[in-house]
Formats: C-alpha cells, structure tokens, sequence
C-alpha cells in the first residue's frame, strides 16, 4: 500500500452542506413577482401552477436557491430581517434561513424538511419576495 | 416581521480588531461586545480586512440548544443558543449578527468560538488559510504537528509542550502569507482532550466532561493553567511532523511534501465556484507551508515517550534547545 493509502486522507468535507444538488425547479409568481426556485425537494414541484400563481413574464425575476434540510427544526419562529449594506437576511428561527441578494436578484438558503412545500408558500415565500420588492424600490 | 437595520447609523459604537494577523472593524449598538472582545482589540488600524456588526437585543437564549452552520454560495448562516443568528458575507467579508444581551457579554463565546469560526470562513477571502494541524515553537522554530482524527494530535501536542515548547494551537492553526514568507497563529482557545486522556495528565482528574462543539464529550482546558504550559501566539514554521500511530516500533521518516499538501487541502473545506480566487489563494499558502521539511512520526507507546523522542528529534535536527517546565 502507498503512504497516501496507509494515511488515509480523507476527501473535503461539506460539513456546511454548500454542495447539495438542487435540480428539481419551480417556477411561479406572487405579488407581481416571478420567481424561480431550484430545490433539492421534489415535493416543490407539486407548487407548479397550483399555490403560486401561473407566470406571466418569461424570464424569472428572482432566482432562489432554496435546500431542503432533515437536520434543521421544523417550527417557523416570528421572522427577523437584518439589513445590511448589500444584502438582506432573513431568519425564522432555527428553521429558516434566506440570504437576499436584490441587486443580483438571487436568494439561497435552507428550510427545514419538516416544513411543507404549502406552507413555505403561505409564509416564507410571502415575506421574502415583499423583501426584494421592497428593496428593488429603493 | 422585525425589520432590524446594521447600517452604520444603528450601530454606533465602534471599533477595530486584530487577529490573525488580520485587520477587522466592529459596530455594533452594545459595550458589552466591545468589551467581550478587549482582548483583540488594536487601534488605527486602516482599512479593515473584515467587518463585523453585531446588534444586541433582548432576546433569551437556550444554552443547550447546539450551534448549527449551513452554507451557500457565499454566504454562511450560523445559529448560537438557539436565538443568536450570524451571517458570514464570504464576498463582502462582513459578518452580521443579531445576539441576546447574555451572549454579548460572554467573552468565553467571542474568543473562543466566534472569533475562530469567523477566522475559519472568511480566512481564505483575507489570505489566511485554516490549517489542520496543532503547532508548538521553541526558540523561534515552529513544528506543525498533523494527523487525522483519533491520531493523538492534541494529546501528543500538551505532552510536547510539558516538554518545553510553546503551544501555539492543538487543533486548527491559520496561515498567513507575510512578505515573502508564512506565518502561523493560534488563536488561543481551550484545549480539546479525549476522555482518554486522563491516562496520561494527571491535571485532568479534577477536571469534567464537557459536550464540545461538535457534540462529543471532551475536557476543554486552558493549556496555561491547567498544565503550566507556555503559549504562543504566532511563529515561522520549520517543519511539518504528520503523526500516526503505530503497532510497531517508532521511527521518524521523512514524508513526501505532496502528501503533506494533499492532506492540508483535504481538510480543508470545498469553496463554491464563485470563490475561486480564495481557492487559489488558499492554495498557494497551503503550498508555501509544505515546502518545509516534511515528516512521517510512527510512534507507539504513550504521548510522554512519543514526546520526548519528537523532541530529541526536533533539537538535533533543527539545533533548538528547549525549555523546559519542570527544570524551572
């Protein structure tokens, strides 16, 4: 056996869970905003024409990258919006993270699988997309 | 929905950090933070390579609630106490954070977990890069001390520094690219020991469990006070040791420097695409770093016998002569 083998080295970790695929996309529109979300949860799709409304435009306003965690809590605490200079940050707790990007148009972030694709739509996506809007208007 | 503002104007108390040899900002709407991080405080810095704003509001955290990171892209989210939230911009190199009063005022969680995560992540944006490995100096000499997890890393490194060195870190050490060469800090936090351990330090017996970050039971010590050990913060490394322990006999061997670099840049989190000059970046310090002397250590026996035949090694080899606790 080489020394690299007898010292097993390992492979990089993803500890932050950077790297999980999302190729299941939904696209939609609420409030006048297209959006499309890239997801590791096939449950998502299941949003398609049905929660959110049918698109209008062609080409999405917002991009959201959004990963469906088994790990994280499921209960959606009051949401707490932090304003920084480029960005907007949006927590639920412990079950809900978005990073809002308005300039780029783009959010990522990570909800808990607990948490129905339904009600994701009723109360998450809601505040998050009143959030660009908002800033869009500034 | 509670709109909170880090803009400048909402968080008007100041002031300016080093660490790691690296240069950061903080505001925030509290003295307490300030306070918390006295121990890194600098002043007239110029521009900063980091920034972090920190609003404290009265929020009740849940001690025992464990921390949690996620990432994406270039943005990482921490949660602390189950109430206190963190967001590392990687790009922007700024760190915002909503934290309850009782956390802004424990400095404990400022020096030694904040501070090191926020090294960590945002280091490769600021030309730092996070080292696996514990590190010991001795009369201007470092040793970086490598190995994988359950090697002996941190155990072997307190038996080293009962032997005379300084301990600069026993875990994760950071890189810096300083004019043509590379320095390595420590950032002072506790040391981690496996129950284990107890076999072999004394020190330990009165000392209890506690659930580490990571979840596992581990004695976390203050090097300083509970072994009387000396500490460093930064030195120039001479050497790299990786460790394995061994069935057989020990023996010193030297090891190829690709294999010291495959490990460092294998322990080392993946960056996103979109980060890949802070790749590159890491890259090259990793490079520099491995150009020293590389080592294979093979020891069995325990940490003291492992310790005093890397020391003897480590004074020949690089003419140092180290001083020693108990001979004082």
């Amino acid at each position: 056996m080489s020394i690299a083998g007898a010292l097993r080295l390992p492979e990089p970790p993803d500890l932050l869970r950077r790297f999980v695929p999302t190729p299941f996309m939904v696209r939609g529109q609420m409030d006048g905003i297209s959006f499309c979300i890239w997801t590791n949860d096939a449950r998502y799709l299941r949003l398609r024409g049905k929660v959110v409304g049918k698109v209008v435009s062609t080409k999405p306003e917002l991009n959201w990258t959004l990963v469906c965690d088994p790990d994280l809590p499921s209960g959606l605490e009051e949401p707490l919006v932090l304003e920084v200079e480029n960005a907007k940050l949006l927590g639920f707790g412990r079950a809900c993270f978005v990073a809002a990007h308005p300039k780029s148009k783009a959010l990522s972030g990570f909800i808990a699988a607990g948490i129905s694709p339904e009600e994701f739509a009723e109360t998450v996506l809601p505040v998050a997309l009143k959030l660009c809007a908002e800033s869009a208007d500034d | 929905m509670r709109i909170q503002s880090l803009e400048k104007n909402a968080l008007p108390i100041s002031g300016e950090l080093r660490v790691a040899g690296c240069r950061g900002s903080i505001r925030t709407n509290s003295f307490s933070v300030i306070h918390s991080l006295e121990k890194w405080r600098s002043d007239g810095i110029g521009e900063a390579d980091f920034e972090l704003a920190v609003l404290v509001q009265p929020t009740h955290p849940v001690a025992l609630e464990p921390p949690m990171f996620r990432g994406r892209d270039g943005v990482i989210f921490a949660t602390f106490h189950g109430t206190d939230l963190f967001f590392f911009d990687l790009v922007a190199r700024q760190i915002s954070a909503a934290v309850s009063e009782q956390t802004a005022g424990d400095a404990k969680f400022w020096n030694t977990v904040l501070i090191p995560i926020a090294i960590g992540v945002l280091g490769p944006m600021m030309g730092v890069a996070p080292l696996h490995s514990a590190c010991l100096t001795s009369a201007g000499h470092g040793m970086l001390v490598a190995g994988l997890s359950g090697a002996g890393k941190s155990t072997l490194t307190i038996a080293l520094a009962k032997e005379g060195f300084a301990l600069v870190s026993d875990d994760w050490t950071y890189a810096r690219r300083e004019a043509d060469d590379v320095s390595i800090y420590g950032l002072d936090v506790p040391v981690k020991l496996m129950p284990d351990t107890v076999a072999y330090f004394d020190e330990l017996k009165t000392e209890r469990l506690i659930r580490s970050m990571n979840g596992e039971l581990a004695f976390e010590v203050d090097p300083q006070t509970k072994f009387g050990v000396q500490v460093s913060e930064q030195c120039e490394p001479d050497c790299i040791v990786f460790l394995q322990r061994s069935m057989g006999e020990t023996s010193i061997t030297p090891l190829d420097q690709s294999l010291a670099r495959l490990f460092y840049e294998r322990s080392a989190e993946l960056l996103p695409a979109g980060l890949s000059k802070a790749s590159e970046d890491r890259q090259k310090i990793i490079e520099a770093v491995t150009k020293r002397d590389c080592w294979l250590f093979q020891y069995s026996g325990n940490p003291q016998q492992g310790a005093s035949v890397l020391k003897n090694f480590f004074e020949e080899t690089y003419d140092v002569h180290c001083w020693r606790a108990s001979a004082s």
